[in-house]
């Protein structure tokens, strides 16, 4: 990651464009589709520009190769501006809102520059709506003790997730991860079932603390996860998981595209194509685009096995055993989530393959570099499991919000020493930095 | 106006009192917890932080091993201890890089002075890396006993004096550690000096070195500390590179180290590229020798030392 000062250029640039293409998208009776398509162009031209531009030339300089042919266009050395995959989808999202009418054209710039850059949210999201956090930068906001507690509070989970979890889990994984041919399958399957929580603990710890100090100001920024390894099945995950994004691509290509009120085999498309694009989003290579497609490939099965699956749980008998079919479904989700991970983690397609080979050959003994290293990672794992379990579950029984003040203090300090003590303090990046 | 002014005033009063009350909870949980991690991680008899205790609060030995790993895996110290005819301790541990041992000889110096070091730098001892200053986190449970090493402990991020005001903070991720190295539940007992043999060979081939990091002048600085302390106190010092199984790129490591040992006085010799050691039989890795290896390279430093 480095500090280009002339970056923030590329954020004026869009900034400057989507403001006078909503005002023009609001003033204009005729040739609106025209304005929205110039205002999504300078957009995706300039992420397409600076994250896939070398990607794409990658793959026809590949192709020409097989044709005995060579690409003139030269690679780039660029870097990837901070957070531009997330503030070009907010804005985006500004403009097709202005386009169909929910949302009056912002007439103030510095209004408009501020939904686009809000510090909290500008690198990693939530990637926000202008209905929702447009209106609050009009509102007078005053110092709230209710805000500040709770804010705080998801500041404090959030760094929980962070050092305690993700960046505890992330030194097994990127050991592990870097080198897949020198390790067994024992150990990769391990390391893929940390990278699961470490993966959601690095992206819901960013965005709980994002989340956290925004409503410290005021600002309330919509949820991004809610416990997505609690979720029942692919499609219920995918509404749990980084929410902000998901409702992205629902409300402006899923439904656009026609969602699921069309034929079986264009919702099958739908979704496919959707979940190709998420992929894509995440990064220019082909391991990301695989990632989207395996969970394409997951909602589509469900869809298309649901009587199946309807049929298959009453014949096994857990349709009667509730308790043990949701433990069923949660474990299955997970291990099919876990599945598509091994992609999104690894460095190549061939390297993912190699990965899901050595797994379900299985053999080999288990890598351990230091037994405090797996200890710490179960503790940190088991920890935020209880606690997820009772708050998706029994959401009365609480600590950080008990109704006694001592017991709510006690597990605040309690919360901090965790970290101190079990916390991986010497800085981690995030991952969702770099996309 | 003035409601909506001490209504405010109200709640910052009410966060502030708020705030006030958990800060004198978590500095009361920080120092007991504090001082219970601090008693386990002394009571250690076993281990490599038990090793760092020892060499920088109990050690006396005449002649005196420092280094990282490698230095520790390298050199047998009952073969220096049988040609000194004085007690060596091999000081080498993980990540003990050059700031480290500037520190350890500090300590080292405030108990006693040492008649001969030999110190093993890394290849890319004084590249600019952030492994070197992230591993000064083994310095942090003895600030408070030496605050001589403050300086150098410091050197690990800019936030580091405030971070320490945290009792938790220089135990941090160091409980299971600390209570293992107690409990010894490897029953195991350090017996060689300091030296730790390694055993198995390398079956790969040799690795390809590069260095693409410019210098860090801090390191050269820190290197340069340590001659001086040895030069003041009388201490004959003598310098090692030891060998690693692969190919390499030169670096300015080795020229600033050959400059300083001619303008210093002091003996330097690398035995990187050194055609005795291209032999992946004498490895357990590419940078560490297996114990037949360390024996091959102890004769050699020995000779030198005899020169």
């Amino acid at each position: 990651m480095a500090f280009i000062p002339v970056y923030i250029l590329i954020l004026g640039f869009t900034i400057v464009v989507d403001y006078f293409a909503g005002i023009y998208l609001e003033k204009a009776k005729s040739k609106r589709k025209l304005f929205l398509i110039m205002s999504l162009v300078a957009n995706i031209g300039v992420l397409a520009f600076f994250k896939y531009f070398n990607f794409i030339n990658e793959n026809i300089t590949a192709l020409l190769k097989g044709a005995g042919m060579s690409n003139p266009v030269p690679f780039l050395k660029i870097i990837l501006p901070i957070g531009l995959s997330f503030h070009t989808f907010q804005a985006m999202s500004y403009t097709i809102e202005v386009y169909r009418g929910n949302q009056k054209a912002e007439r103030n710039f510095g209004i408009y520059a501020l939904y686009v850059m809000f510090y909290p949210q500008l690198v990693a999201g939530p990637i926000e709506r202008p209905q929702n956090l447009l209106h609050q930068f009009y509102e007078k906001h005053e110092l709230n003790y209710d805000n500040v507690v709770s804010g705080l509070k998801l500041i404090l989970w959030g760094f929980f997730q962070k050092l305690v979890v993700a960046d505890r889990l992330a030194i097994y994984v990127d050991a592990v991860y870097n080198n897949p041919e020198n390790h067994s399958g024992l150990t990769l399957l391990l390391a893929t079932v940390f990278f699961a929580f470490q993966i959601y603990c690095d992206f819901a710890g960013y965005s709980n603390i994002a989340i956290g100090s925004a409503k410290i100001m005021g600002f309330k920024l919509m949820t991004n996860f809610r416990r997505p390894y609690f979720a029942k099945s692919i499609s219920e995950f995918w509404t749990r998981w980084h929410i902000s994004l998901s409702s992205w691509f629902r409300d402006y290509l899923y439904i656009p595209l026609g969602g699921n009120r069309v034929s079986v085999p264009r919702w099958c498309f739908n979704l496919f194509f959707v979940f190709l694009l998420s992929g894509l989003w995440h990064g220019a290579n082909w391991t990301f685009i695989a990632w989207g497609a395996i969970n394409g490939l997951y909602l589509i099965f469900s869809l298309l096995f649901k009587k199946f699956n309807e049929k298959f749980t009453v014949f096994t008998g857990l349709k009667k055993s509730p308790g043990i079919h949701a433990f069923v479904q949660i474990v299955t989700g997970f291990l099919l989530t876990s599945f598509a991970w091994i992609f999104f983690r690894a460095k190549s397609i061939d390297s993912a393959f190699l990965i899901i080979r050595k797994i379900f050959a299985f053999r080999g003994p288990l890598f351990i570099s230091t037994p405090s290293l797996i200890i710490y990672s179960l503790l940190a794992i088991g920890f935020l499991l209880t606690c997820e379990f009772f708050t998706e579950y029994y959401p009365q029984v609480s600590l950080i919000n008990n109704k006694y003040k001592p017991v709510r203090y006690i597990a605040y300090a309690s919360l901090v020493t965790i970290i101190l003590v079990m916390g991986v303090l010497d800085g981690g990046q995030f991952i969702y930095f770099q996309f | 106006m003035k409601m909506k002014g001490s209504r405010h005033m109200l709640v910052l009063r009410r966060i502030l009192t708020n705030l006030v009350i958990l800060f004198c909870v978590m500095f009361v949980i920080d120092r007991v917890c504090g001082n219970v991690l601090k008693k386990i991680y002394f009571k250690q008899d076993h281990g490599y932080y038990y090793a760092i205790t020892y060499s920088l609060t109990k050690m006396t030995s005449p002649v005196v091993i420092m280094g990282s790993s490698r230095a520790n895996h390298h050199y047998i110290s009952s073969e220096f201890q049988k040609e000194f005819n004085m007690p060596v301790y091999n000081t080498g541990s993980d990540g003990n890089y050059i700031f480290f041992n500037e520190a350890l000889l500090t300590c080292m110096l405030k108990r006693y002075n040492p008649k001969i070091i030999i110190l093993d730098i890394l290849d890319d001892e004084f590249l600019k890396g952030s492994r070197s200053y992230d591993k000064l986190n083994v310095l942090l449970p003895y600030v408070d006993e030496y605050p001589e090493i403050r300086s150098v402990a410091y050197l690990k991020s800019p936030f580091e004096k405030y971070k320490l005001v945290s009792k938790i903070y220089p135990y941090n991720s160091l409980l299971l550690e600390s209570l293992t190295g107690w409990l010894n539940v490897h029953n195991k007992k350090d017996s060689l000096s300091g030296f730790v043999p390694l055993h198995g060979a390398w079956n790969q081939g040799p690795q390809t070195f590069k260095y693409d990091a410019p210098v860090d002048p801090r390191k050269v600085k820190a290197f340069e500390n340590f001659i001086n302390m040895c030069r003041t106190h009388g201490i004959r010092l003598y310098v090692f590179v030891s060998p690693s199984y692969g190919i390499y790129e030169s670096n300015q490591t080795l020229e600033i180290a050959a400059g300083l040992a001619q303008k210093n006085g002091f003996l330097f010799h690398s035995y990187m590229n050194d055609p005795v050691f291209n032999n992946g039989n004498l490895f357990k890795d590419t940078r560490h020798l297996n114990v037949e290896g360390a024996r091959l390279y102890t004769s050699l430093v020995l000779e030198d030392l005899k020169k």
